[in-house]
């Protein structure tokens, strides 16, 4: 048997309250890795097309990777595959924290969640045993306090566990699941966890994981800690918000609901601020030596007392996406969404759209119940995000989710900036076409995960400009595949480059935990699990047209700043969807060819 | 032949490198991005461009620029630099 996976998962329906244990073939780790590949074939082959993503049917399929908990750096990931709330389609989300590691020490590499609870319930997986308790008494506990009773409960500090809040509570489409105060964020799972009426799951795993070659394993991780000591010195230092200034100087910040591309106040919130004034101290995931997580505090000021881990896609868009150019109020509303467990770039691309009809008139001061939205109002702001958890006036609207919104009101489908029903990212793709082609593509909607990041090579390589059409198809696969087998092995993407998984995978990790020669097929299994997740959207209903950019960006051109003029129209744009199509082996319609996913080796793992 | 201006700004850890946001540079006319490197690599020793950090001339990255290096530098141009960046 390979090692460095314990070989089985636990499957737990709550309809029933029976829990199982079944083991995983060896082929589809050899073949999908663990993760996100595993972890989609089980949707493949258990959450059918027209599914509903709040009904019983749905299900949680959470998924450790090979090195998740193994003793090497920031082992910390596992990955959930399930049918999204917010985009209506195939989701698949990457999280840190301590339970994908506790998960494997109890003795499971995955975990599938079922049916409904009668009521709401709390699960707790000790080693292996689970039991099901009554969680009724907590209903309405903010998600970060769900996870102190959860903990509490079963008397382990150092337990994972993972919860929703009010907003999954209330099936918000962009609730998230809390997981050791990182996140399961874009996608809405929260909702899933809220429509099963489960408020939480803690675990707690004392087992060993098996390694192939234990003395390599112990060398590489001590090599890695020392190359990450200078690799990732300014992710210790500032963690994701030291792009903030960079972004903007780039000129595609999200400004005013991508209004334009470059905040005029981002001195009063750039990474100097953060260190500065706010940062309380650094957090790191499980056995991580870089500590990328920064805990702000706000000191005085209106909003004194919050607290929040604050990261660049938080800051750009419920700060300038909002017109916010107050950190503090940043900080809270991060702690707000934290407490009432909402995705924060969803949450910011919704209050931002909120304050843009509220300027344009298209919305009153009756459906804001009485809040004046207008940008740079940090009052608004949070009074916004509480409206949508708490489905009130404009904000049960918008609690639906973009999918919902652009259909219920199509004259405001100029205003939304989402693909697939998942809105933006941090990036106006105007100002790297690039990164318009990762949303577009993404398989889970607009996502700079997923879809890949494309700015560094935009700015790097020799072969295209950030502005350039040509080229950025094959670009774009490229860092999708790259991500698709990073997500699959439970490694952070932070500590990534330190074990040589770079677009051309190198070195020997996988081997001295796995015993298994992964390296040289890395790549191909990368194509193997992005072909089988389109393929799962293509039974959904996905087609070219889902994978097109939303109207501001294609025509409305940036009216200031750095990028000034830049548009990426719909001709541009099919450009460069064309030549991505062509480098994926899909159709015109981007529709995965037979002789493509025969190629991929997908016939030998699922019923197509 | 008047001299040229131009702009650089130091970007969030480079802040921390130079203890500077910005210098305003006169360079003769007809220089290049290798003067303007040279004077970066005499005022803080910092090699650009380089592997670890990104120059970028009025927003795009020097080493796409066709004459890279040789690009004439005109007045009123901005260069920027900044870590490596690697997604948010």
């Amino acid at each position: 048997m390979l090692k460095g996976y314990m070989g089985k998962l636990l499957r737990v329906n709550l309809s029933h309250r029976t829990v199982s244990e079944e083991a995983i073939p060896e082929k589809d780790y050899e073949w999908l890795l663990g993760g996100r590949g595993v972890a989609a074939k089980y949707y493949y082959n258990e959450i059918p097309a027209g599914t509903d993503p709040v009904g019983e049917a749905n299900k949680l399929i959470f998924m450790t990777g090979p090195l998740t908990g193994t003793p090497l750096v920031s082992t910390t990931k596992f990955q959930l595959a399930t049918k999204s709330p917010e985009t209506r389609m195939y989701l698949c989300s990457n999280c840190g924290g301590d339970f994908g590691p506790h998960l494997k020490q109890a003795g499971f590499d995955g975990l599938i969640i079922e049916g409904k609870a009668a009521d709401w319930t709390w699960l707790s997986i000790v080693d292996g045993k689970v039991e099901f308790n009554d969680a009724r008494a907590w209903k309405g506990f903010t998600s970060v306090k769900t996870l102190e009773v959860l903990r509490e409960a079963i008397g382990e500090k150092k337990a994972g566990a993972m919860s929703i809040g009010p907003a999954g509570e209330r099936l918000v489409r962009f609730s998230y699941i809390n997981v050791d105060e990182r996140a399961f964020g874009r996608g809405g799972p929260g909702a899933v966890m809220g429509s099963k009426l489960l408020k939480g799951i803690v675990v707690k795993g004392t087992g060993t994981i098996p390694l192939a070659n234990k003395e390599r394993v112990d060398e590489i991780r001590k090599s890695a800690i020392k190359e990450l000591k200078t690799s990732r010195a300014n992710h210790t230092k500032f963690g994701t918000p030291q792009y903030i200034e960079v972004i903007n100087e780039l000129g595609c910040m999200p400004t005013r609901n991508f209004q334009t591309g470059q905040f005029e106040q981002c001195d009063k919130i750039d990474a100097h601020v953060m260190r500065d004034v706010y940062l309380e101290k650094n957090y790191a995931c499980y056995r991580c030596s870089v500590a990328c997580g920064k805990i702000c505090v706000v000191k005085d000021g209106p909003f004194a007392g919050a607290r929040a881990r604050t990261e660049f896609e938080t800051v750009a868009l419920l700060g300038p996406n909002c017109g916010i150019s107050d950190f503090g109020a940043i900080v809270k509303a991060n702690q707000v969404c934290d407490e009432l467990g909402m995705d924060t770039m969803s949450a910011g691309n919704a209050v931002a759209l909120v304050m843009e009809l509220y300027e344009k008139g298209l919305i009153s001061r009756e459906d804001t119940c009485g809040i004046d939205a207008r940008f740079g109002d940090s009052a608004a702001l949070i009074g916004i995000l509480e409206l949508i958890a708490a489905r009130k006036g404009i904000g049960d609207l918008i609690a639906e989710g973009m999918y919902h919104v652009k259909r219920a009101k199509p004259e405001w489908k100029r205003y939304v900036l989402d693909v697939k029903g998942m809105p933006f990212a941090g990036y106006d793709p105007r100002g790297f076409t690039g990164n318009g082609l990762t949303y577009g593509t993404s398989n889970r909607g607009a996502c700079h995960n997923v879809g890949g990041w494309t700015i560094r090579a935009e700015l790097q390589s020799g072969k295209y400009d950030r502005y350039a059409l040509k080229g950025k198809g094959a670009l774009v696969k490229s860092v999708q595949d790259s991500r698709a087998y990073v997500d699959s092995l439970g490694m952070c993407t932070v500590v990534r480059g330190a074990f040589g998984f770079s677009e051309s995978p190198t070195g020997d990790v996988l081997e001295a935990v796995t015993g298994h020669p992964f390296t040289p097929v890395l790549t191909k299994i990368a194509e193997r699990i992005y072909n089988l997740e389109r393929v799962i959207l293509n039974r959904e209903g996905i087609r070219r047209a889902d994978d097109l950019m939303p109207e501001r960006i294609t025509k409305e051109h940036l009216p200031s700043g750095p990028t000034k003029g830049r548009i990426l129209t719909e001709e541009m744009y099919a450009e460069m969807l064309d030549e991505y199509y062509a480098a994926r082996g899909w159709d015109a319609d981007g529709v995965v060819r037979p002789e493509t996913a025969k190629a991929a080796g997908l016939g030998e793992l699922v019923t197509l | 032949m008047q001299d040229v201006k131009v702009r650089i700004k130091y970007l969030s850890a480079l802040r921390d490198k130079t203890h500077r946001r910005l210098d305003e540079l006169e360079l003769p006319a007809g220089s290049s991005l290798q003067d303007v490197a040279g004077w970066l690599a005499k005022s803080y020793g910092l090699t650009v461009p380089g592997p670890a950090l990104i120059s970028t001339l009025n927003g795009r990255g020097w080493t796409q620029l066709p004459e890279s290096l040789a690009t004439e530098i005109h007045d009123g141009d901005e260069v920027a630099l900044f870590p490596l960046v690697s997604g948010g």
